[in-house]
């Protein structure tokens, strides 16, 4: 059995796919590709496999991460090009990686970087300096009738402008995650009413190890093999 | 945010970006943006003609439809045509286009529907026709055939609610009646041909009504007598198409694999057209006759086709009543073995409980189980025996023991109320049958965890053009009310069981458009006017605004399906010839008012007048 950890893309064009639907695009194309992928035992089998910290739907991203499961060996070169031919257009398989690490990616993800283009009032500079000048940024958070007030000022972690594009390095995953929407929600509630998104793009994603942070390819998160 | 760039101008990028924006304001965006695997996109520039085939429903309905994959694909494998598909936008898309004034386009290439050379409608079920009247407006298209320009594209329609094509006359160009596959070829043909010598749409729609199957509304005028009967119907008769050879019939390779979760998400092949075992409240038996099956070398190939070209889990063996068919042991051993190795789910509609074997059940037993359905239709075996369903008590009983010793627990259940002759006491027979089946749970040596998941399901009876009850009464509202509650009070109090029954004014509608003649369109309109449409939707069906536009149009609705038919009524499908005979239908009409059955064709030839097209189980007839 082996696992290859892939890097894919999502493209604009794919942007309204959910992430549940894009797992499913990834089962299917895989099905496609006649590879032996593992399934689970039992009643209802399921091909086993993994997918990093969920995208929104409208959001595409050009770093995505998915681990998948083999019942064989076979080379990673191969398994990427299989699986490229038979991913529909929008998507890209872009490499992947032998995973022998047992972490979970879904635990490990801890930072994230967006590209925001919004329609604003104020300029993106503007509103950057706005942002750093409050201490706190609180918003409410409803789920299953419960209301929650989170301060996400502390899960901003960079932010940069660029024309009517804000890039912004946040907290994600699971042991914090700043929703992009979320915090353009904060922008709208408390520095400019009239901020519209245009587009969202996920440009990267990132793990810790030992301090530093690397992409979920780095030979320290893949492991070695024993 | 395209692919694909075809001579887009600066007004069509603004329309575009504008559409895009709207996207992400409304609910599973998905249904519109298309680019789904093995959807095809042609340059319109290297084409000669294009169709829109359009849905009447949202995209996850409309995708469940096998019958626009097939027409898709035979359009497409024409390089002088282009076939794009069109679904209805959901309520909230739909607002904010008409806001915007955005215009009904294709998914493939965003293409204006309004600017295809054919609007191509299928007609599925009655609710869905204000949905169609809905798509031609959001498309700028003249809602009435009367009004179109030469401009306009040319609009068409088929499927099965076009075999009584007059309740849209006014709204349809020209109906395609019968199998598609064929004249649907025919017809781009002769399209192609009419653009090329610049003929007008007058000229175009006469050219095509020479087609066998090919009906024109436009070319007749209906006369009705003092009573409100027919007095001169259509003067013409136009023949069905039916596709001989049925098993070399062209059928997809690949099938577009939506984003999204549809309705019916998986492979399906056609065994067989047509049925033999002439329930005489079918429809579908009667008009898709003769039976013609595919072999299972050709199921067993597409299968394979289909399953690799989308990779897809499920795999769904479709037809009228699939136990029927004449090689199921080998084809469905056949398909065993490659749904074994590739972890594909085989899916059995449409059983027949007289024929649910303990050889069956091995074989799907490895398979995994969904549920099994079976339709006993009505609770006694009198009604039964009126209706033809030639199945007994004895069947339905054993054949739930056998399911559920098997570990099958979650059985549904199919009733009709309202069939012709009921009583209360077939009523209560339903609620005994559903009885006796618990107990064969209570009583069985079932050893499992689950319980038994038992759902009762009861339409309420439509009669339809075409069939043996053609002639007869619908319920009126009040009667079909008092049957389901009636149950109601009996099963749906039951913890074991689920009761779920058809909303009475709904099918009361259907049933008044089902046997409607082209007075109906008027009708139609106005309640399209009044804010009519997705009437197959309980949040959105609103019998007042129908009830408001028959009053409108001074048109009876009671008059439609209350009213009992005289035998020599000219009907308004008498034009269309299906092979079988309005003698025939006849007979077994009076045969059902005498609780008499009438045998399976495949056992003994009923004469009903399909032999003259010498195909299918016919032809077998004649070698014995």
């Amino acid at each position: 059995m082996s696992i290859i950890r892939i890097k894919y893309q999502k493209g604009e064009q794919v942007n309204f796919v959910s992430h549940l639907e894009t797992m499913r695009v990834f089962i299917r194309a895989l099905r496609r590709t006649h590879l032996k992928c593992h399934y689970s035992m039992g009643f209802n089998p399921q091909m086993h496999l993994v997918f990093g910290l969920p995208l929104p739907v409208g959001v595409s991203s050009l770093a995505e991460y998915a681990d998948l499961y083999f019942d064989e060996d076979y080379d990673i070169r191969e398994v990427i090009s299989l699986l490229q031919k038979e991913i529909p257009p929008g998507f890209d398989v872009l490499e992947g990686e032998y995973l022998f690490s047992k972490k979970n990616i879904m635990s490990d993800i801890c930072e994230a970087i967006y590209e925001i283009t919004i329609e604003s009032t104020l300029t993106c500079q503007q509103i950057i300096e706005q942002v750093h000048e409050l201490t706190i940024i609180e918003i409410e958070k409803t789920r299953k009738k419960k209301t929650k007030i989170i301060d996400i000022k502390p899960m901003i972690i960079q932010l940069s402008a660029n024309k009517n594009v804000m890039t912004l390095t946040c907290q994600a995953g699971n042991f914090g995650n700043l929703h992009p929407r979320i915090f353009l929600q904060a922008i709208t509630q408390y520095i400019d009413k009239s901020v519209r998104e245009v587009s969202i793009k996920r440009i990267a994603l990132f793990t810790k190890r030992n301090e530093k942070l690397v992409t979920p390819l780095d030979k320290l998160v893949l492991g070695e093999k024993i | 945010m395209l692919l694909y760039q075809y001579n887009i101008n600066s007004a069509e990028r603004t329309y575009m970006s504008t559409y895009n924006q709207l996207l992400r304001e409304v609910e599973k965006p998905v249904r519109y943006t298309g680019g789904e695997l093995n959807s095809i996109i042609k340059n319109h520039d290297e084409v000669k003609a294009s169709f829109a085939f359009c849905f009447p429903d949202v995209y996850e309905i409309g995708m469940s439809h096998l019958g626009m994959k097939i027409l898709y694909h035979i359009l497409n494998l024409r390089d002088d045509t282009v076939c794009e598909r069109v679904f209805s936008p959901w309520v909230d898309l739909e607002d904010k286009m008409r806001e915007n004034n955005l215009l009904l386009t294709s998914l493939e290439t965003r293409k204006q529907v309004k600017d295809f050379d054919i609007v191509g409608f299928t007609l599925q079920y009655e609710m869905s026709f204000t949905n169609i009247l809905n798509m031609l407006d959001l498309s700028n298209i003249p809602i009435f055939a009367s009004d179109r320009l030469e401009s306009d594209p040319i609009i068409c329609a088929g499927g099965p609610c076009a075999m009584n094509p007059e309740p849209m006359a006014d709204f349809i160009d020209f109906y395609m009646i019968g199998e598609g596959e064929e004249v649907i070829n025919e017809v781009m043909d002769i399209i192609i041909l009419a653009k090329e010598k610049n003929d007008s749409r007058k000229q175009t729609l006469l050219s095509l009504s020479k087609l066998v199957g090919v009906y024109v509304p436009s070319l007749y005028n209906i006369t009705y007598n003092e009573d409100g009967t027919i007095k001169e119907g259509v003067t013409n008769s136009i023949e069905k198409r039916i596709i001989k050879n049925f098993d070399k019939v062209v059928y997809p390779d690949k099938f577009i694999v939506p984003y999204m979760n549809i309705v019916h998400d998986r492979v399906m092949v056609e065994l067989f057209r047509g049925c033999s075992r002439g329930c005489r409240f079918c429809q579908a038996g009667y008009i898709y006759r003769p039976v013609r099956e595919k072999t299972p070398e050709t199921l067993i190939k597409q299968s394979i086709d289909l399953l690799d070209s989308s990779g897809y889990e499920e795999l769904s063996l479709a037809s009228l009543s699939t136990s029927d068919y004449s090689q199921f042991e080998k084809l469905t051993n056949g398909l065993l073995e490659i749904t074994a190795k590739q972890q594909v789910n085989l899916s059995l509609p449409s059983l027949r409980i007289d024929n649910f074997t303990m050889g069956l059940l091995e074989k799907a037993k490895t398979i995994r189980k969904s549920g099994l359905t079976f339709a006993p239709e009505a609770g006694t075996q009198r009604l039964r025996d009126v209706i033809n369903k030639n199945i007994t008590e004895e069947d339905i009983l054993q054949s739930s023991e056998l399911a559920v010793k098997n570990g099958w627990t979650r059985i549904k259940l199919y009733f009709m109320l309202g069939l012709p002759t009921e009583t209360m006491e077939d009523v209560k027979g339903i609620a005994d049958v559903v009885f006796e089946i618990l107990k064969v749970y209570k009583e069985s040596d079932y050893q499992g965890k689950k319980g038994l998941a038992l759902t009762v399901s009861t339409a309420f009876f439509v009669p339809k053009a075409f069939t043996p009850f053609q002639w007869e009464p619908q319920d009126n509202i009040k009667l079909m009310t008092e049957k389901f509650t009636y149950l109601n009070n009996i099963i749906g109090q039951s913890r074991k069981v689920k009761y779920n029954w058809h909303e009475p004014k709904v099918s009361s509608i259907e049933g008044v458009i089902a046997r409607g003649d082209r007075r109906l369109g008027q009708v139609i309109y106005e309640a399209f006017k009044n804010g009519c449409k997705f009437d197959s939707w309980g949040q959105f069906f609103d019998y007042d605004k129908w009830i408001k536009a028959f009053r409108t149009c001074d048109v009876n609705p009671d008059f439609y399906n209350l009213r009992i038919r005289e035998d020599e009524e000219i009907l308004p499908w008498d034009f269309i010839d299906i092979g079988v005979t309005k003698k025939h239908l006849l007979i077994e009409k009076k045969k059902a008012y005498k609780g008499q059955t009438t045998e399976n064709c495949m056992e003994k030839c009923t004469y009903c007048g399909i032999q003259k097209y010498q195909e299918g189980i016919c032809l077998e007839h004649n070698k014995n």
